[in-house]
């Protein structure tokens, strides 16, 4: 009955579609072969020293001691157009908003619509844990961390941009209470004092 | 109708694209640019993968001014060639046989009819692939098909016609 052109089709369609829509606006993959500069700071941390201290302190053998911070990410730092990083929660999180596991589909289109629907909020990118990863892996991180880091261990997020004269602390604690969210972060709060970036979160209630 | 090549390049000033662009067409054409890659490579991550490296390197490169989707569809096309190159060599080593359908789940999602068919697919000469995807998948004409895969129109009419007889006599007439 079939041509084999018309089984091609419906072959190629049907595998086609088992490529899922998320429908979300992803972040544009980093630049190839450049370094984001500036402070690195790695989601992944949490996920690899299992801890979620606000700052460590990592011996470095340049003269002034580099500061990382365990709970935000380098794309944001890197990126001066994030104001409010919103992660989400991965398998093995250690947060205690994360104890129903992962994040799922329904909860990210969930909250990407709670977030949009602020009007605060002027945009907001959705950032995979690939591209999560290869930021990661560009930044100046500690050797160690990379190693033992893998694709699976960072944290999706959602980076929001915000309307002028917003107040992040707002967007933060709407974002915190949606089914999902790990922590979120305000990101110019930690470009401004990346010392004290337990300031800049909402871990801990 | 051969869309692409009617624009008015010569016209246009050369203005490099703003970063905004690159980010629109991501957004608009990721999911598609997967789809097309997967049909290539045969598994979701290296499809994803393709597509990212795609992007990336756009993003800190060079570009052409004017950006097009066929272009997109070029690098994705010659991305998911040097990944088969890749695994190739490790093919010959290891001596294992991958199709398209990568994971049991998907191969119970397709079906087993439309799994032999995405079989044989992945069994032909890569541009002999690339031609049947881009004609039966995307729906393109001809004149697209040879300017996303940088051939005359001729091969391509060629190379499909191959490409078809070649399947035909892998899977026969009917189910």
């Amino acid at each position: 009955m079939s041509t084999i052109e018309d089984r091609l089709r419906d072959a190629m369609a049907a595998r086609a579609r088992t490529v899922p829509d998320d429908g979300l606006d992803h972040a544009l993959p980093a630049p190839r072969g450049t370094r984001p500069r500036g402070l690195a700071i790695a989601a992944a941390a949490l996920a690899v020293a299992g801890t979620i201290a606000g700052v460590a302190r990592l011996a470095n053998p340049s003269p002034d001691p580099r500061e990382v911070a365990l709970s935000a990410t380098l794309s944001g730092a890197a990126d001066s157009a994030v104001d409010v990083s919103v992660f989400l929660c991965t398998d093995g999180s250690p947060f205690k908003r994360c104890r129903g596991g992962a994040v799922t589909t329904w909860e990210k289109e969930n909250i990407s619509r709670a977030l949009r629907a602020r009007r605060d909020v002027r945009t907001i990118v959705f950032e995979d844990r690939r591209t999560a990863f290869e930021n990661f892996r560009r930044s100046d991180a500690d050797l160690e961390l990379l190693e033992a880091t893998r694709v699976e261990d960072m944290p999706e997020s959602f980076r929001l941009k915000l309307v002028p004269g917003a107040d992040p602390q707002a967007v933060l604690r709407a974002a915190i209470d949606l089914p999902g969210v790990s922590n979120a972060v305000d990101e110019g709060c930690l470009r401004n004092d990346p010392n004290d970036s337990g300031r800049c979160d909402v871990l801990d209630e | 109708m051969d869309r692409e090549s009617l624009r008015p390049t010569a016209l246009a000033p050369p203005a490099p694209p703003p970063r905004a662009d690159l980010a629109g067409l991501y957004r608009e054409h990721r999911v598609g640019l997967v789809r097309l890659a997967v049909l290539l490579v045969g598994d979701l991550e290296t499809a994803e993968d393709v597509v990212q490296d795609v992007f990336a390197r756009l993003h800190g490169g060079r570009r052409p001014p004017d950006l097009t989707l066929a272009y997109l569809r070029t690098c994705v096309l010659n991305g998911s060639r040097s990944v088969l190159r890749r695994r190739a060599v490790m093919l010959r080593r290891t001596q294992r046989v991958t199709g398209l359908a990568d994971s049991a789940e998907t191969a119970v999602l397709i079906g087993e009819s439309r799994r032999q068919v995405l079989l044989a697919l992945a069994r032909l000469p890569r541009r002999q692939r690339e031609a049947l995807v881009l004609r039966y998948y995307l729906d393109l004409a001809e004149s697209e098909i040879a300017l996303v895969m940088g051939v005359g129109q001729s091969t391509v009419r060629s190379t499909t016609a191959r490409a078809l007889a070649r399947l035909l006599s892998e899977l026969g007439e009917d189910e």
